[in-house]
């Protein structure tokens, strides 16, 4: 009927019959009337509450969005039992989920003998990663010469919330006799790659020993950090600071002193940094905090823990804090750094000294340190070991403690200081992971 | 599941495929023009937003807004020896800003570095870098460089200082542990960076962000492959004739293997593939036939599609070609249909389901942006110009729902996104008013006066009666009387009495019933007589 459209150059005889002066909202459709002409398709609002003004610029993105994504706290059990994971979806209530729904995560128990990894207080304050919608972690289904029979490697899974999946098995080390005791920490170290920190053991020589592996999460391959260097000791926390791996090993069973060294991946070794501290003082926590780097230190003795800095612009370290005690289990960290950059908080264990005995201590310029948290007032006496806290978007920290007679805490600072607990468990591990999906 | 970026008010949203709406959070003191078109790009999931904001932004798929640019170290950084370490050499450094993913470490931005320092020689210390800048924007670190020990000006990545509040940091790294690879040499400031000025035109070609900025209208800038924070100044590309006329480049036409560039008046073409190898060549130099609206070019299978001085132009295999000359040329190339005043601020839009090319135009009277025409691009015909009384048109687009079907979006002055191609006749609750004119049938004989007979139409059968009006004119090319004629779209044929006589016929169809359909197949006029001269 008009299937030559507007024709409006013509004069007005010379136009053919299926010509159109006017076609105000007439249209064709070729997929179901092809030949004649019809009403335009109407127009409905996409968003029925208006935009603040004008719409001046739209694209669309066929891309996943993570706007908006759910997160989902996990903290391990570390027992013998079936509870594999405490979790909890808004922080306050928080369900035991068993080794049917996710597995366990790789208890102390694997290697907590005298000079082992997770000997004392260290067995909390590892760091796993949440990393790309999942959380990696080490699982419980390996077998140390602790465990008696045949050894066989760690192995690192991921979650994303509904899925387990196993990555790999550890291999073996150059440096040791056996494989593997432990993962110690995995953590991010670029838009694709984990740092997986694994304690080694050689029994022959009873001592420990460290590799940094670098695991791609895209590609699946798995690199040695500085290969050629043998990290004597054990590296519990690993840390990215000014572009290096740092990693502050300690041997508790040969009473190293603590080994500070960076590498960087390709890098074919580790560089030395410094030692430092009594023999069988190791570092378990390290941060980076206006621009310096911060260590807490720790001893299965009776010494002195202490936090130390690392000035960044003279690269030398100094005490901050020192314990007073004189008791076994002194030690300081894990340390974090609050949400706003502005504030730096450590858990520390005075041993024996002034009380109160265990606190929760906080400066915002590296020199001057203040109580945030009696631990003692707030949970009772009795020794109380820390695990690695969380920083979760609001600024609320998320710190799980676990005292002597194996009862756990997770205690919740909101981004205005404010302490409270929110969960009571037995047998709590301690690291804090956030399961973070798209909503 | 996709999501959308729009600009309205002055506020960044982010908007689900629901149409619910998140503000999004500028960085600090950058505002957005609410009068300003915001263009957008996409370059590795990010969305480059330039032209309505004071300082271009990219936001990533988390919703995190950020300048396109970190502001640049001013000054060099001091180097001397401090306390007693291992190196041992003359060097000199430099140090740029960065930002990385506070999850993943993950690089996201650099700024360009700060001039070369001054060259200190240091024994057996550490190498202290001081005066490092704190940054006024928000970063993760400085990023510092250096040379190898006498090295001239090559700098190679040494280390970070993390934070933004330290100014020094001391250092041993050997040349040996130096990174081998060297600094990254395509940093630079984006067109349109400094305070005052703004990018206009932003598209993504190759790999490459391109973009124009209001100081330099005649320069094309592009960035480094894949980064949307780096704009190496080696990627700068005049635009012949500089500084002819106060438009400059006039819009961007992304196709398959070029980049077309236009002008008013002139129309070039960046071919290659990488910046060894891209060339500029002139396609076409043509007083007021190049682009006069930057948002109305579409690129639709490799053919652009955008509006000149007097028509709709498409540049494609066959070169620079008029779409609109045959048949709607008085359209655009005079004063009676749009105010041609406004197209500068007209914008385009591919309307997929029908392979169409949809323009928006400012009527004739208008300042608004308040009508649009319909290019069928298989059948070569034009329709329109289309209007809707819902709300009036500010940007056009497009959005790609849950199931990926791209559907065409007109957004309006009133802060809404109105989805095209919904089943339903009515704009909302507003009635499509329909209006359509006939030729003037003449039989082949324009001079003899003629006696039309019956009138029938043929119809889709709806649901309601409609308000159909058929006026009908009979006469010459001026006849103004005439009655209506009233279809009833219920009965799918309807035939009438003898129309009339005179020497040409003339229908007008009007319709204006909210959401119902009306489809014509046909109308027909028989016995015509002709009743001779008169």
């Amino acid at each position: 009927m008009a299937e030559q459209g507007v024709n409006v150059t013509k004069s007005p005889i010379h136009l053919d019959d299926g010509e159109l002066t006017r076609a105000q909202n007439w249209q064709t459709d070729p997929a179901l009337a092809d030949g004649a002409i019809r009403r335009r398709d109407g127009m409905s609002k996409l968003n029925s509450s208006a935009l603040a003004g004008s719409v001046k610029g739209l694209i669309a993105l066929p891309l996943p969005s993570e706007f908006t994504t759910t997160r989902t706290f996990y903290a391990a059990i570390d027992d013998a039992t079936t509870n594999s994971w405490r979790r909890s979806t808004d922080g306050a209530t928080w369900a035991t989920i068993t080794t049917s729904t996710l597995r366990k995560a790789a208890t102390t128990a694997h290697a907590n003998g005298a000079g082992h990894t997770w000997e004392g207080v260290a067995r909390g304050v590892v760091n796993w990663a949440s990393f790309g919608q999942k959380i990696y972690f080490p699982g419980d289904d390996y077998t140390t010469s602790e465990d008696g029979g045949t050894t066989t490697g760690p192995t690192v899974y991921s979650w994303d919330g509904t899925t387990e999946s196993k990555l790999f098995t550890v291999p073996t080390s150059p440096f040791a006799d056996d494989n593997a005791l432990a993962i110690t920490s995995i953590i991010p170290y670029s838009s694709s790659d984990l740092i997986v920190a694994v304690a080694d053991y050689n029994t022959a020589a009873a001592d420990a020993h460290t590799r940094i592996l670098l695991y791609d999460t895209v590609t699946g391959s798995l690199e040695q950090v500085g290969a050629g260097t043998n990290i004597v000791g054990n590296s519990f926390v690993p840390y990215v600071y000014q572009g290096r791996i740092w990693v502050a090993a300690v041997n508790f069973e040969i009473a190293t002193t603590i080994a500070v060294m960076w590498a960087r991946p390709g890098d074919s070794t580790f560089t030395s940094d410094a030692n430092f501290e009594a023999a069988a003082v190791g570092g378990i926590s390290m941060v980076e905090f206006l621009g310096s780097l911060y260590l807490g230190t720790h001893s299965s003795a009776a010494t002195v823990a202490r936090i130390r800095k690392r000035t960044a612009a003279t690269a030398a370290w100094s005490n901050v804090v020192s314990t007073d005690g004189s008791g076994t289990g002194q030690y300081a960290g894990p340390l974090i750094v609050d949400s706003a950059g502005t504030t730096l908080l450590s858990y520390i264990n005075y041993g024996n000294g002034t009380a109160p005995l265990i606190r929760i201590i906080k400066t915002t310029d590296g020199t001057t340190w203040s109580t945030d948290l009696d631990v003692v007032a707030d949970l009772g006496a009795g020794f109380t070991v820390s695990g690695f806290p969380y920083t979760d978007s609001n600024g609320d920290i998320y710190w799980p403690l676990r005292k002597a007679d194996n009862t756990g805490f997770i205690k919740k600072r909101t981004s205005a200081g404010t302490w409270s607990t929110v969960d009571t468990i037995a047998n709590l591990r301690g690291t804090m992971q956030a399961l973070k999906v798209l909503s | 599941m996709p999501f959308y970026i729009a600009a309205g008010g002055g506020s960044l949203y982010r908007i689900n495929t629901a149409g619910t709406a998140t503000t999004l959070t500028l960085p600090s003191g950058v505002t957005i023009d609410s009068t300003k078109v915001a263009r957008m790009a996409v370059l590795n999931r990010k969305v480059v937003v330039v032209n309505a904001p004071n300082r271009s932004l990219w936001v990533d798929n988390k919703g995190t807004v950020r300048p396109l640019g970190l502001a640049q170290p001013v000054s060099t950084i001091v180097l001397s020896g401090t306390g007693s370490s291992t190196l041992t050499g003359t060097y000199k450094g430099r140090y740029s800003y960065v930002v990385k993913d506070a999850d993943t470490l993950e690089l996201l931005q650099e700024s360009p570095m700060s001039p070369l320092s001054a060259a200190a020689t240091i024994t057996s210390q550490y190498l202290l870098a001081s005066g490092l800048q704190v940054s006024p924007d928000t970063i993760s670190a400085r990023r510092l460089y250096r040379t190898v020990t006498g090295g001239s000006a090559t700098v190679f990545p040494w280390a970070d200082l993390d934070g933004n509040v330290a100014t020094s940091l001391a250092d041993s790294l050997s040349d040996a542990n130096l990174s081998l690879t060297p600094s990254p040499d395509e940093l630079g400031q984006a067109p349109g960076m400094q305070l005052g000025s703004r990018m206009t035109l932003i598209t993504e070609w190759k790999g490459f962000l391109w973009g124009v900025g209001d100081q330099d209208p005649d320069v094309l800038r592009r960035s480094a492959l894949g980064l949307v924070y780096a704009w190496p100044s080696s990627g700068t590309y005049n635009i012949e004739p500089v500084k002819a006329d106060q438009y400059g480049i006039t819009g961007l036409i992304r196709r398959r293997d070029e980049l077309g560039l236009c002008k008013r008046n002139i129309i070039w073409k960046l071919v290659g593939s990488d910046p060894d190898t891209f060339e500029l060549i002139k396609v076409r130099e043509s007083d007021g036939r190049g682009c006069y609206a930057p948002d109305s070019v579409v690129v639709i299978d490799d053919v652009g599609y955008f509006l000149g001085g007097d028509g709709v132009y498409t540049w494609g295999p066959n070169g620079v070609e008029s779409i609109s000359d045959i048949k709607v040329r008085a359209w655009f190339a005079s004063d009676t249909y749009f105010n041609r005043a406004q197209y500068a601020n007209a914008f385009g839009k591919y309307n997929s389901k029908y392979h169409g090319y949809e323009l928006h135009l400012a009527a004739v009277g208008s300042s608004d942006i308040d009508r649009w025409v319909f290019y069928d691009i298989a059948r070569k015909t034009w329709w329109g110009p289309h209007k809707t009384d819902a709300f009036t048109p500010s940007i056009a687009s497009t959005i790609i729902d849950t199931n990926g079907v791209v559907i065409p979006v007109i957004g309006s002055t009133a802060g809404n996104i109105w989805q095209q191609n919904q089943s339903a006749f009515v704009d909302n609750t507003d009635d499509i008013a329909l209006d359509l004119i006939t030729a003037y049938h003449n039989n082949n004989t324009p001079d003899i006066v003629k006696l039309w007979g019956g009138f029938s139409l043929l119809s889709k059968i709806e649901t309601a009666a409609g308000n159909m009006s058929v006026i009908v004119k009979t006469g010459g090319l001026d006849a103004t009387s005439s009655y209506s004629l009233s279809p009833n779209l219920t009965l799918g044929r309807e035939s009438f009495r003898n129309l009339g006589t005179g020497r040409t016929l003339n229908l007008q169809i009007t319709e204006t019933t909210a959401s119902n359909g009306c489809t014509l197949y046909g109308y027909e006029v028989d016995d015509v007589h002709e009743l001779g001269r008169r």
